[in-house]
This record gives C-alpha cells, sequence and structure tokens, in this order.
C-alpha cells in the first residue's frame, strides 16, 4: 500500500500557502520508473511527492503540496521527470520567500 | 439608459476584489487567522460572469464594461478583467465608500450604472467573503429590473429584446425568459472560466482604468449619505468563529482493518 | 490585434530580471518582464541577505524605501561541530550605515517592491505567466510562448533568460541542460517568527540592525552543507543548503538535515519558541565557473542563476551586476540599430572584465572544496573540537603539553601538509569573506 506523505511533512506544509491547480504538473515515465533502482526522486524531494507503491509497482505523485523546485528533475537519473510549472499563478505561492 | 435594439448588447459587469480566504489557515498553535501575506485576488465567483460576458461579446458583439467599488488596489481585478477581455474598466474608489454593507453597494455601483447604457448587468453568485449573495439582487431593485440568481446559461435573442436562461437548482434546472435589460447572478454551473493570455495582458497594462469618486458620483446625483459605513443599515453586534470540530479518527495500517475498523464505529453511532 | 515587437523580453522578474528590465527601460527601449509567480517573489526562496551593490547604481538611497528587514552589522562565522561550534565574528555600526554589510529581506516582498521600480521607469510586467517554450527563425531565439495560440506568443529583439537556476529558456533554446547534481545545491528553508525584542535581545542588537550567523563544517552528515540563520524584523530565515550529490549519497530527506540542524545544540536555543510560518525550498547553483553556460548565444543573453552565476552566498548581487549588463548590451544595440548575434556578444565581454568573474575566477577551486573528500566536514571539525575541549578545560595540565596534543591532532587526522594545501589552495580561496 502507498505510504502517505510522512505527517512530518504535513505539518510543514499545512502553514504554506498554495493555489492548487486542478492538474498534475509533474509527469514521469512509470516504465522507466520500473527499472529505476535506487528511485532517488522519493528521498530528495523535500515535500515528499513522490511514493514507490510496491505492490502496484507505481510511483504516485502527489504534486498538491510541490514547492517547485527542481530537484527531481536534477536527481532523476533518466531525466524523465517534466516540471512544467502551474499556469495562471497557481502551485505555491510563498508568503515570505 | 437602454441601447438602441440592432447593435450588439452593452454588458455591464460588477466584480469584486476579496481577500483569497482559500489562502486563509488557521493557526494549528492559536487557532487564528493567518492573514499575513494573504493577497487580495478577483472574487473567483466573479470569473463566472465575466466568461458569461465575454462568450455573449464573441457570439453578439457589442461592449463589455466591467465596474468595482473598492480601495485602489482593486484596479488588480479590473486590469485582470481587461486582460480576459473586457473593453472598458471602472473603479468607484473613495475612503467615502468605505466599510459599505450590501445595501450600499448596490446603491453606488447603481448610481454608475444608471449613467451608462446597458442590456444586461451580470455578477457573480457570491462573493467570497462576504458570502451574503445579496448585491446583484439589490442592484436589481436599485436599477429597478428583474434578476435572476444561479444563472447557469445564457441564450440572447438576436434583437436584443430578451433572454432565455437557465438556473441551477439542487437537482434539475429551471428555464425563464426575462425581458431586457435585466440582471443576471451567474453560478459556477456556467463553465471554466478562461484563463487571460499573454497579449490580454499586455493590452490591459496599456489600458486606463477609469475613476469615479464620491465627489464624481454626487455630481452624477448620487446621495452622498447612502455611501460608505454612513448609508449602510446592517449592523454587526459580533463576530465569532464556528467552535471546534472535535477531532477525527485516523486509522492507518493494512486497508482491510481500517475498513472493518471504520464499518463497526460506523455501526456503533448507528449510522449503518 | 496586430502582434506588436518588444526591443526585448525578459523571462523571469528575479533579482536578475528586474535588474535588466530597469536598466532597459530606463534608457527608453520597450521592455515586457514576464514572470510566473502570481507576483514576483511568490516563487523565489533565499537565505536573506542583499548587497548594496549594484543595487545602489540602480536605485540611488535605496535604504530609504527598499523593504528591508535589518541592517546587517553583526556577521558571525561557525564552524560545526558535532556538538560544538568555532565561530569568527564581526560587528560594526560602520557596516549598518546605508547598508553597507547588507541587508536581510524576504523575497515576497523584496521582488515586487524591486520589479514595481522597473515599471515605473516603463516595463510592462506581467505576471502568472509561465513561459513554456522558445520560437526560434534562422538559428536565433526570436520570441517566447506563454501556452498555446497566438495571444500567448511574444517577440522581441532580444531576450533575456533571468529564469533562475532551472530555467525553462536556456533548456528550450538548447544552449544548456537541466543542472548536474554536483552543481546544484538544495536549500531548505523555514520561516520562523518571534518577536522582534526577543530577536535583539536573543542576538544582542539595535532595533532594526541584523546579524548573520553562517555555519559550515558539520551540518549534513559529513557531506559538503551549510547553514544559516538571518534576522528578519519579526522572523528569523533558518536554512541548510546541501548539494544534490551529496544528497544522493546520503540517502537521506532532506529535511532530515535541516531538523538535525535545528536541534543543532549551538543552534537550538536561537530558534526556542519561535513559530514556523513557512517552510521552502529551491537550488542553488554551486557549480562555479566550469558550470556557466554560454552567456549570449543565439540571440539570448543568459543572467543571475539562469547563467549559474551565484557564488553562495553572494547571488543576489552577481544576479543583479548581470542583469544590469546585459541591460546595457541590448541598450547599446538599440542605439546603433545592430541587434545581431555578434553585437549582442559584447555581454560576455563586459562580463569576463567584471567582479562576477573575478569573484568565480578566485574561487575556482570552491567547488574542489565542496565535492572532494570528507575532511573539511567531518575531520577539521572534528580536530577542532578535540583541541578546543583540551585546552579549555582547565584540570592543572600545562598549555605546552596541551599545544603539543593539539599539533598531534592535526598530524594524526589530517597531517601538516594536507591542512597547508588544503589553506593554500581551497580554504583561502573557497573563503566567502
Ligand atoms: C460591517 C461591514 C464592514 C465592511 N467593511 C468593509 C471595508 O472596510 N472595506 C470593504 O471593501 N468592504 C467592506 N465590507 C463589505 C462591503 O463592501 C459589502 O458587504 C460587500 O461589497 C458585499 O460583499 P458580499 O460578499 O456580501 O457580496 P455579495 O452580495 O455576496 O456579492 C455578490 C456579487 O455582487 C458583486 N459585488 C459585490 N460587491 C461589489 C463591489 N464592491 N463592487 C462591484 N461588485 C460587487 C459581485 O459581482 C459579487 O459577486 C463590509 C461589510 C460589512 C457588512
Ligand atoms: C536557500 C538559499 C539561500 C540563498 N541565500 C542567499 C543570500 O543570502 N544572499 C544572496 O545574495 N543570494 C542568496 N541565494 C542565491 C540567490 O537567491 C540567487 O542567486 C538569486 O535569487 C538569483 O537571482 P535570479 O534573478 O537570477 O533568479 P531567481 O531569483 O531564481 O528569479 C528567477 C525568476 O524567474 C521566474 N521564472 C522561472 N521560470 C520561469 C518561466 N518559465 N516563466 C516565467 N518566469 C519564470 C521565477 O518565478 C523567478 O521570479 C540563496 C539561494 C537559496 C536557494
Ligand atoms: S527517479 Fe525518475 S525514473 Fe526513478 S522512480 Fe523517480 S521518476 Fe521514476
Ligand atoms: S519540484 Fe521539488 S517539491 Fe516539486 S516534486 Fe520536484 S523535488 Fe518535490
Amino acid at each position: 500500500m502507498v505510504n502517505p506523505p510522512s505527517r512530518k511533512i504535513d505539518e510543514r506544509l499545512y502553514v504554506n500557502r498554495y493555489n492548487v491547480h486542478s492538474e498534475n504538473h509533474l509527469h514521469v515515465d512509470q516504465s522507466k520508473c520500473q527499472e529505476c533502482r535506487d528511485k532517488p526522486c522519493t528521498f530528495s524531494c523535500p515535500v515528499d511527492d513522490y511514493v514507490w507503491d510496491p505492490e502496484l509497482k507505481r510511483l504516485t505523485v502527489f504534486y498538491e503540496g510541490c514547492v517547485e523546485c527542481g530537484a527531481c528533475v536534477v536527481v532523476c537519473p533518466y531525466h524523465k521527470i517534466a516540471l512544467d510549472y502551474p499556469p495562471a499563478g497557481r502551485g505555491v505561492n510563498f508568503r515570505f520567500g | 439608459m437602454v441601447s438602441e435594439a440592432g447593435v450588439g448588447p452593452n454588458i455591464l459587469l460588477a466584480v469584486k476584489q476579496v481577500p483569497d480566504v482559500s489562502e486563509l489557515r488557521l493557526d494549528p498553535v492559536t487557532h487564528s487567522l493567518l492573514r499575513e501575506g494573504v493577497p487580495s485576488v478577483l472574487n473567483p465567483y466573479d470569473r463566472y460572469a465575466l466568461e458569461a460576458g465575454l462568450r455573449l461579446k464573441e457570439i453578439h458583439g457589442g461592449r463589455l464594461t466591467v465596474v468595482s467599488m473598492g480601495p485602489p488596489q482593486a484596479r488588480k481585478a479590473l486590469q485582470e478583467s481587461l486582460a480576459l477581455g473586457a473593453d472598458e474598466a471602472v473603479l468607484l474608489t473613495d475612503r467615502a465608500f468605505a466599510a459599505a454593507d450590501t445595501w450600499a453597494t448596490a446603491y453606488t455601483l447603481s448610481v454608475f450604472a444608471k449613467t451608462i447604457p446597458f442590456n444586461m448587468v451580470l455578477t457573480g453568485l457570491k462573493a467570497i467573503d462576504g458570502e451574503t449573495s445579496q448585491v446583484g439582487a439589490e442592484l436589481a431593485e436599485f436599477l429597478d429590473i428583474p434578476h435572476a440568481s444561479y444563472v447557469r446559461k445564457i441564450d440572447l435573442r438576436g434583437d436584443m429584446q430578451g433572454v432565455t436562461i437557465e438556473r441551477q437548482l439542487e437537482n434539475g434546472y429551471d428555464v425563464w425568459e426575462l425581458p431586457l435589460p435585466c440582471l443576471l447572478m451567474v453560478a459556477k454551473e456556467f463553465g471554466q472560466p478562461r484563463l487571460a493570455t499573454l497579449q490580454g495582458y499586455i493590452r490591459a497594462k496599456r489600458q486606463k482604468i477609469r475613476i469615479l469618486t464620491a465627489h464624481d458620483l454626487e455630481a452624477l446625483g448620487a446621495n452622498s449619505a447612502y455611501f460608505g459605513l454612513k448609508g449602510s443599515p446592517t449592523f454587526i453586534p459580533k463576530v465569532s468563529p464556528p467552535p471546534a470540530k472535535p477531532p477525527g479518527t485516523i486509522w492507518s495500517g493494512d486497508p482491510k482493518e481500517s475498513v472493518r475498523k471504520l464499518v463497526d464505529a460506523l455501526s456503533r453511532e448507528g449510522f449503518v | 490585434m496586430s502582434t506588436e515587437k518588444f526591443d526585448a523580453i525578459v523571462v523571469g522578474a528575479g533579482p536578475a530580471g528586474t535588474s535588466a528590465a530597469l536598466t532597459m527601460a530606463k534608457g527608453g527601449l520597450s521592455v515586457a518582464l514576464i514572470e510566473r509567480g502570481e507576483s514576483p517573489g511568490a516563487k523565489n526562496v533565499f537565505g536573506g541577505v542583499v548587497y548594496k551593490w549594484p543595487l545602489e547604481e540602480m536605485i540611488p538611497k535605496f535604504w530609504e524605501k527598499a523593504p528591508i528587514e535589518r541592517k546587517i552589522i553583526d556577521h558571525r562565522m561557525v564552524i560545526l561541530g558535532k556538538d560544538s561550534g568555532f565561530s569568527v565574528s564581526y560587528k560594526d555600526d560602520y557596516l549598518g550605515m546605508e547598508t553597507r554589510g547588507g541587508f536581510t529581506a524576504l523575497r515576497s516582498r523584496f521582488d515586487p517592491w524591486f520589479a514595481q521600480q522597473a515599471e515605473e521607469a516603463g516595463a510592462t510586467l506581467v505576471t502568472s505567466m509561465p513561459v513554456s517554450e522558445v520560437i526560434e527563425e534562422g538559428g536565433r531565439v526570436v520570441g517566447i510562448r506563454a501556452g498555446r495560440g497566438k495571444e500567448n506568443e511574444l517577440y522581441a529583439q532580444a531576450i533575456v533568460a533571468a529564469d533562475g537556476v532551472m530555467s525553462t529558456v536556456l533548456q528550450k533554446a538548447g544552449i544548456r541542460g537541466p543542472p548536474a547534481a554536483e552543481d546544484v545545491a538544495i536549500g531548505l528553508k523555514e520561516v520562523i517568527e518571534l518577536p522582534s525584542d526577543t530577536i535583539e535581545s536573543r542576538f544582542n542588537l539595535k532595533r532594526g540592525y541584523g546579524a548573520r550567523l553562517d555555519y559550515l563544517g558539520s551540518v549534513a552528515r559529513g557531506k559538503s552543507g551549510g547553514g544559516f540563520v538571518y534576522t528578519n524584523s519579526n522572523t528569523l530565515s533558518v536554512g541548510i543548503a546541501v548539494l544534490l550529490s551529496h544528497l544522493l549519497e546520503l540517502r537521506c530527506k532532506p529535511y532530515e538535515i535541516l531538523d538535525e540542524f535545528k536541534s543543532h545544540p549551538v543552534v537550538a536555543p536561537l530558534l526556542e519558541g519561535g513559530r514556523v510560518k513557512e517552510y521552502q525550498a529551491h537550488l542553488i547553483p554551486e557549480g562555479g565557473l566550469q558550470s556557466i553556460p554560454p552567456l549570449a548565444s543565439r540571440g539570448v543573453l543568459a543572467v543571475g542563476d539562469a547563467a549559474m552565476l551565484c557564488l553562495y552566498p553572494e547571488g543576489t548581487n552577481m544576479a543583479m551586476a548581470s542583469g544590469v549588463m546585459a541591460g546595457k548590451t541590448i541598450l547599446e544595440s538599440k542605439k546603433t540599430g545592430d541587434f545581431s548575434i555578434q553585437r549582442l556578444m559584447l555581454y560576455e565581454r563586459l562580463m569576463k572584465e567584471s567582479y562576477i568573474f573575478k569573484e568565480h575566477s578566485r574561487k575556482k577551486n570552491y567547488h574542489n572544496v565542496l565535492t572532494s573528500g570528507d575532511r573539511f566536514n567531518t575531520d577539521y571539525p572534528d580536530a577542532i573540537t578535540e583541541i578546543m575541549r583540551n585546552i579549555l578545560v582547565v584540570d592543572g595540565v600545562d598549555r605546552g603539553t596541551k599545544h603539543a596534543a593539539a599539533r598531534k591532532v592535526i598530524r594524526d587526522k589530517v597531517g601538516y601538509v594536507r591542512v597547508l594545501r588544503d589553506l593554500y589552495r581551497d580554504i583561502w580561496s573557497a573563503l566567502p569573506w
């Protein structure tokens, strides 16, 4: 079963301001994820957006908490994560920055 | 004033700049509102009214005028309306308008409305800050025109003599025919509002927003005693937050086990 | 409606893009400044210190009107051991005058103010508009797209890529790819609220003045990483940065490193009682000289983080200075009516003679320090702790014996030759001061 993002992260993200877009802006290539040994996206993302489901053999993407940092794009060994910034100012909106 | 038949409709649209309440958060510790940095946005419901106005313009041509009463920051909502395709934007702004209730707001808007030709007035169903859904209906009364709320479809007759609309109901919809001019309060069932384009924004940046003050409206025949706080019959003695809900229960772990616990709990409470 | 052509399109309203737009708008050019955030700063994260130069050259006496949190008068550099801290600090009111020592800021306040200066000078700022494509014609970039259809296209004589470390413009134009994991750090930051009097008493500051505390050593489980605590008016900016390639080796969550930093005994008391108001993350260019892409290529001028010019902890000044130079280059092109790719190469020449390249050359070994071995993050901090504990505990053993023991620690832990070489080659060149 999918482990939901850790409680710690939930509490952290609660204070942030998001204007969540209706569509996912993070696109992965599930076929590559099957081959991917370390799955670095699952531990490099600062908000735990990526969770591997070993039973379903699928990568679940919780895009709602994304802070649009780009780390996942850099660490994916197959360069198969596309970060298409959400339109119209949606997504994270830092109140302090 | 009503425009001549035969040309495209003149549509007046009232929009409001509101704090983005969807972004308001309760502090997890003190349970007070975290207001810091919460920006103002175009009232989300007004986007549906704008979409309605823009689609009517696409079909029939005509002119779309957007008006807002509010502080100078409300320019942003107007600029966005222009970027989306409105032809003209008017801001009614003055310290004298501050703290208006729905009645005084509708009155002030009506003074401006009476100075321009229109076949139709559109408003959002409600504003997300006040949530009273009163301004539209009150504005129609001040203008002495019929109105309909929860509008989800608008068919304007080509000869500008009437309009057929659909009103969203809990389980179904009404079909109404209204004469023109009339006021329609547009519901979100109208359809997904469009996003402004890059060129739209650039054009909007160049357009001037017409500013009218209390003084200007008085010159147009308004009674300044009806403006703002002193013109507002509403009196709010106290505002209190809703009582805190008891915390929920979370069952984690094996899904089958969790479902069983959930069913047990529901039957214990007599829900199933 | 006809599609008009701007003299320049600047993508990204961060310090780099706004500087370019402001410079060009002041020179009378038509400039579109396009930002994906709802307002400038809404998507941006930084530690918190902006420097006087080159902001002052663009906006004289900016300190009288800019949204400054605190003027920095106290600079502290702390080498963290596992449970200890060895610090060097310099405090001077002189640094507080006219923000000579820099000032702390919050991006969601500073960036909109700065962009407003560009707007007032005549630039057209468009927000909530992510640029998704570049438009190419005859081997050069002539415009950008922000969505589908002609209505989302815009053309210009020159394009400035100021869209930060993940630059869409440079990637879409094929000028560079996404940065390599060795060339970027992930920065995590929390904004922690504390009453301003508490900050002033805790950091020993007068009203309006601030301290910056930069931490090295044992921050990231023996890997290269840094930490910081910067004072704002009534918040602290607390964060860490760790090279992404090292994070991959550590295989830990980046926020675990932030949590460890926050609970380090030297750091924790500073944060006591504060409430977290925001949690942020952003990438930081750390690749140095070798990671800088072609600066003027195919009609695109790369500025700021897009050009990987950040030299931690100096990023905003590099961004602004490069933005000004790109702006001046395009102004020059406008004057002569020559926007050819050759003419735009002037930007590269200006850059090579600038502070930015001099500093990058001086710190060319900084990247070595970051990526090479763990001695900077474990051996040295451990040695310092052992020596200081031995020396500072007065226990009847004479200092001569203790100094001898200290020399032995250095010899055993790192070796004399190594220390000298590190000092000369790497540490000296890597010092931020
Ligand atoms: C005690 C009190 C104090 C207030 N203080 C202030 C204050 O200090 N500053 C302030 O700005 N407001 C203040 N208001 C809000 C006041 O402006 C009106 O109550 C408000 O305009 C109506 O909001 P609503 O959400 O009830 O609107 P609704 O009736 O829910 O709005 C329906 C539709 O009417 C239209 N509309 C509503 N308001 C406007 C407007 N202003 N301009 C154009 N179209 C509009 C929109 O199309 C909207 O979708 C105060 C209200 C009260 C009762
Ligand atoms: C944790 C951390 C701490 C730091 N501390 C400091 C410090 O204390 N002092 C210092 O000087 N520097 C510091 N830096 C570095 C500094 O933040 C950067 O070097 C600087 O912000 C670079 O400016 P820029 O304008 O090039 O890029 P950015 O500030 O990243 O601005 C890029 C802009 O482009 C926009 N954008 C991106 N893509 C698009 C697109 N496709 N379409 C439209 N717009 C787009 C972004 O929203 C953003 O507004 C720190 C960085 C981090 C992450
Ligand atoms: S790193 Fe890339 S390939 Fe690997 S699991 Fe994540 S998305 Fe899939
Ligand atoms: S962009 Fe950053 S926050 Fe968003 S999913 Fe990727 S790593 Fe996580």
